[in-house]
């Protein structure tokens, strides 16, 4: 029986998508990987007839000729974004295109997906995942989302010692070229001023914690990793984290599963932070990364993901 | 990038990423049949993924909140909602 083909969504160099790749394959699994921002069109074609009974869907890349009706599984990653808003207006117009037929058609197989890119796109958002989070039963830290400097600065008065982060993970260069982020850090209410205005803000009241929680959800399966940093945010230096694979706390998987159902994920990554009475909501990873979890710890997430895929999931 | 007047507070709060490690391989393509990336290193030599204790390295690229995984540096991210590269 031709059981069709794994459709692997991601750019060339994503080394944990080779790590999947490679459990497909090993269990005798077909796999076609496809970059649709950066391939197409210059070395991919797709041709798709909606005719009544008769469909005839194919995209071809610069290795595989994929029959669309006849995917198994979409394993959507790290794809180069469909950049739209650069060149010229005709490039912009062709670009759109790209985004909204082939990326259209990437999104509308009669497959499973881990996890489908709406609702990625969706689950990106801090406020729903705030709510989401609430109504899974989570610990959620007092969250404040604002333009109004006063109403900040009688947050940071009301729950003492605030952090901020961003909404949105950023990147950006500043004037000397250099690459820059914004990590979680804490908030000396005195540092505040009207800039504030200018975007929402988001601040939280710091949860006073012993170690966080890095937990990856794949299917029904929970790898729980404990990190210990003497950093606020441990992103900010790797090699001052140890990790410990834990079972997850008392009633923890099930939250997590409730709050992934509710977003139509099938993976997702949760940062916990571990506070006296327990795990606290800080956000979820919906496409969160885990190669290096599993390089430090041997979590077998690559393999549980291969796993997932496989399975006939709708 | 706002105008300076208009920047909002949060961006004070800009901080460097660690330097980038150098790239361990001078090239990478798609092998048709594994469908994995081969990264090819100085010579010509493919480095195979572990065998080299590069493969850690790639790895290094894919941490939550680093750079993204390519070597362009254009902001990863937030191009459009529905194709994010961050954690």
């Amino acid at each position: 029986m031709d059981e069709g083909v794994i459709l692997v969504l991601t750019r060339l160099e994503d080394s944990s998508a080779d790590m999947v790749i490679g459990h497909l394959m090993a269990r005798g699994a077909k796999v076609a990987r496809f970059d649709p921002g950066e391939d197409f069109p210059e070395t991919a074609t797709l041709s798709c007839v909606f005719a009544g009974q008769s469909s005839r869907e194919y995209l071809i890349t610069p290795s595989r000729h994929v029959d669309l009706t006849k995917v198994r599984a979409v394993y959507y990653r790290r794809p180069t974004p469909y950049r739209y808003d650069v060149g010229s207006q005709f490039e912009q117009f062709a670009r759109k295109e790209i985004k909204f037929g082939l990326g259209g058609v990437l999104a509308s197989l009669p497959c499973g997906y881990v996890s489908h890119p709406w609702a990625l796109a969706r689950a990106e958002h801090k406020p729903l995942q705030l709510r989401v989070a609430q109504q899974a039963g989570f610990t959620v830290p007092a969250t404040l989302i604002t333009n109004c400097l006063d109403d900040a600065r009688a947050f940071a008065a009301t729950h003492g010692s605030i952090i901020y982060k961003p909404l949105r993970s950023a990147v950006v260069v500043d004037s000397t070229g250099a690459l820059c982020t914004i990590w979680t850090s804490t908030v000396d209410p005195t540092e505040l001023d009207e800039r504030v205005r200018f975007a929402p803000h988001l601040f939280q009241a710091r949860v006073d914690k012993k170690a966080d929680l890095r937990v990856t959800v794949v299917g029904d399966g929970i790898f729980c990793v404990r990190i210990e940093s003497d950093l606020l945010d441990w992103r900010q230096d790797y090699s001052r984290i140890s990790y410990t694979v834990v079972a997850p706390p008392s009633g923890l998987a099930e939250k997590c599963l409730a709050f992934l159902e509710t977003l139509e994920l099938r993976f997702g990554v949760f940062d916990f932070a571990l506070s006296q009475d327990g795990p606290v909501f800080l956000e979820c990873n919906p496409n969160g990364q885990w190669g290096w979890i599993e390089d430090e710890t041997g979590v077998s997430i690559s393999s549980a993901i291969a796993d997932l895929l496989l399975e006939n999931i709708k | 990038m706002l105008e300076d007047r208009n920047r909002p507070w949060g961006l004070t709060r800009l901080s460097p990423l660690p330097a980038a490690s150098p790239a361990f391989y001078e090239s990478v393509h798609l092998d048709p049949r594994s469908q994995r990336a081969v990264y090819v290193g100085p010579g010509g030599q493919p480095i195979e993924a572990g065998k080299h204790g590069t493969n850690k390295e790639t790895k290094k690229k894919e941490k939550t909140g680093s750079r993204g995984d390519g070597k362009d540096p254009a902001p990863p991210d937030e191009v459009e909602v529905t194709d994010y590269d961050n954690d």
